[in-house]
């Protein structure tokens, strides 16, 4: 599952590695003050990983706006990961990362996940900082500088995630449908 | 060497941190250290501004001694400096360092931050990680160093090593282990004036401590569990996928060397070499016998399983291709 605010390129990600065109609720942006971009996503973006032995991997993107938070909780429960997509050049972009890894923590506290950060200028400490914030609540979580309209990226934060979920040794009957 | 007059409490605060740090460690490194009086010591431990003559006799022995400092210092001449407030690991690395001094084994002697490869005769793998490390506790970002190759400077770092600047080619080389960090001269300098972007002194520990030795770094052991404190900026260092399976197997559970190489399903270099640049990035945690181990399933059917779901995935994406 790919989450995070408005702006931050999940349904970017998605399109960079879905089989399939994804299926997206994109709609014209009427709040332009959070972030300015045409159209946004309000109920979910989908895509899908078909993979040779014919299991589908759904990919799911949350819609980024806070009033559309009760979504997160549907689409997360039965996950197999998430990652986290933040916008790096926006003011509030720590918060934001408190906000949401507090939010996933309490809907699965066992659920790995990945944060990408995107649009982080050269030199700025904000990876350090989002990382020690993580580890001062206990979470020691991947946060990596991204940039999701690259595949390479998107590959980098799934490659992650998959390692993760090794490491872990969660359950696979989660995983698939 | 305790205070006698009056002075700083800072200066109280750090020589009490010290004598605590040495109890904790009591057992736990190579030689047994204790605090005792000076007519019976091995090092010599005092702190600046201290002006007893002793200090200089000492000095002058070329006995070892640890000058404990309340401020930020980059000078070149004080080889076991701690800057208070100082960490406990920083303070086993130095115990270690002084029992190798005292045993004689001067050329395996890893030199303090202020003393960055400053003769090319007494280089050693591991100075230029050491002092990355002691720049990054040190925390001084007003101050920088210019690492001279040859007497032309090829690398820009800041004094808390936060971030450092080079050319592309100087990156590169850094990157590859083409160039020998220990080879460079570092002196306190000026701020770069060119056209470079800032990059994250992340990317210079961990590729220097990577490509640093094939042998575990001389603060690590093999037989220790260790775990990651946060992850390393895996965006900007792009990691084998060899790597990338050590670091998340340690932000599982502990683990020791073997372990790693077990779990991960890598070569005992490259789980070395990773190590060690967890350990140049900082990142890296020794943990008690009891608090190792932890959270991998034993479920083996549904390990199974999962196992070939990511692999099917992985074959899908492409993924995992570099080793």
């Amino acid at each position: 599952m790919f989450t995070g605010p408005m702006g931050a390129g999940k349904t970017t990600a998605i399109r960079a590695i879905s089989d399939a065109p994804p299926v997206s609720t994109e709609v014209a942006n009427t709040d332009q003050a959070t972030y300015a971009k045409p159209t946004t996503t309000v109920a979910l973006d989908y895509g899908q990983l078909l993979l040779e032995d014919g299991t589908a991997v759904s990919l799911y993107g949350t819609p980024g706006q806070q009033r559309f938070s009760f979504m997160w909780e549907i689409l997360c429960r039965g996950a197999i990961g998430v990652i986290l997509l933040l916008d790096g050049s926006t003011a509030n972009a720590r918060q934001e990362l408190q906000s949401y890894a507090e939010a996933f923590r309490r809907i699965d506290p066992g659920q790995p996940f990945v944060i990408g950060i995107g649009r982080v200028p050269p030199g700025d400490c904000l990876l350090d900082e989002c990382a020690r914030a993580l580890g001062s609540r206990g979470i020691v979580a991947p946060v990596f500088g991204v940039d999701v309209r690259q595949r390479e990226d998107v590959l980098l934060l799934i490659e992650t995630l998959l390692c993760v979920l090794e490491a872990h040794g969660l359950e696979a009957d989660h995983a698939a449908h | 060497m305790k205070p006698t007059g009056a002075v700083d409490e800072r200066i109280t605060h750090a020589l009490q941190l010290m004598e605590s740090v040495v109890w904790a460690f009591h057992g736990t490194t190579q030689a047994t250290w204790r605090m005792g009086p000076l007519e019976s010591a091995d090092v010599l431990v005092f702190h600046e501004g201290n002006t007893d003559e002793r200090i200089a006799q000492w000095k002058s022995q070329g006995r070892p001694i640890v000058e404990i400092a309340v401020r930020s210092r980059l000078d070149s001449d004080t080889p076991n400096l701690l800057v208070y407030p100082f960490r406990a690991a920083q303070v086993l690395v130095l115990l270690d360092r002084l029992e190798t001094q005292l045993t004689g084994s001067f050329a395996a002697l890893a030199p303090s931050a202020s003393a960055i490869a400053p003769d090319s005769s007494h280089q050693d793998q591991w100075s230029f990680v050491e002092g990355l490390r002691d720049l990054r506790s040190v925390q001084n970002s007003e101050a920088w160093l210019v690492g001279r190759s040859a007497h032309a400077p090829v690398l820009w770092l800041r004094g808390d090593a936060a971030t450092y600047t080079a050319e592309p080619v100087t990156v590169q080389a850094i990157r590859r282990g083409a160039l020998n960090p220990n080879s460079l001269t570092l002196a306190k300098g000026s701020a770069p004036t060119g056209g470079q972007a800032p990059r994250s002194g992340m990317e210079l520990s961990w590729f220097t401590g990577y490509h640093a030795s094939d042998r575990l770094a001389p603060a690590l052991t093999l037989s220790a569990s260790y775990r990651i404190s946060s992850w390393p900026n895996f965006g900007l260092i792009r990691p084998l996928p060899s790597q990338l399976r050590v670091v998340a197997g340690l932000s599982s559970a502990a683990a020791d060397l073997r372990e790693i190489i077990k779990r991960a399903g890598v070569t005992a270099e490259e789980a070395t070499r990773t190590l060690n640049a967890l350990y140049a990035c900082g990142v890296l945690v020794g943990v008690s016998p009891d608090e190792a181990g932890g959270t991998v399933s034993t479920n083996t059917r549904r390990r199974a399983g999962l196992a070939k779901l990511l692999a099917n995935v992985r074959k899908h994406l492409g993924l995992g291709t570099r080793s």
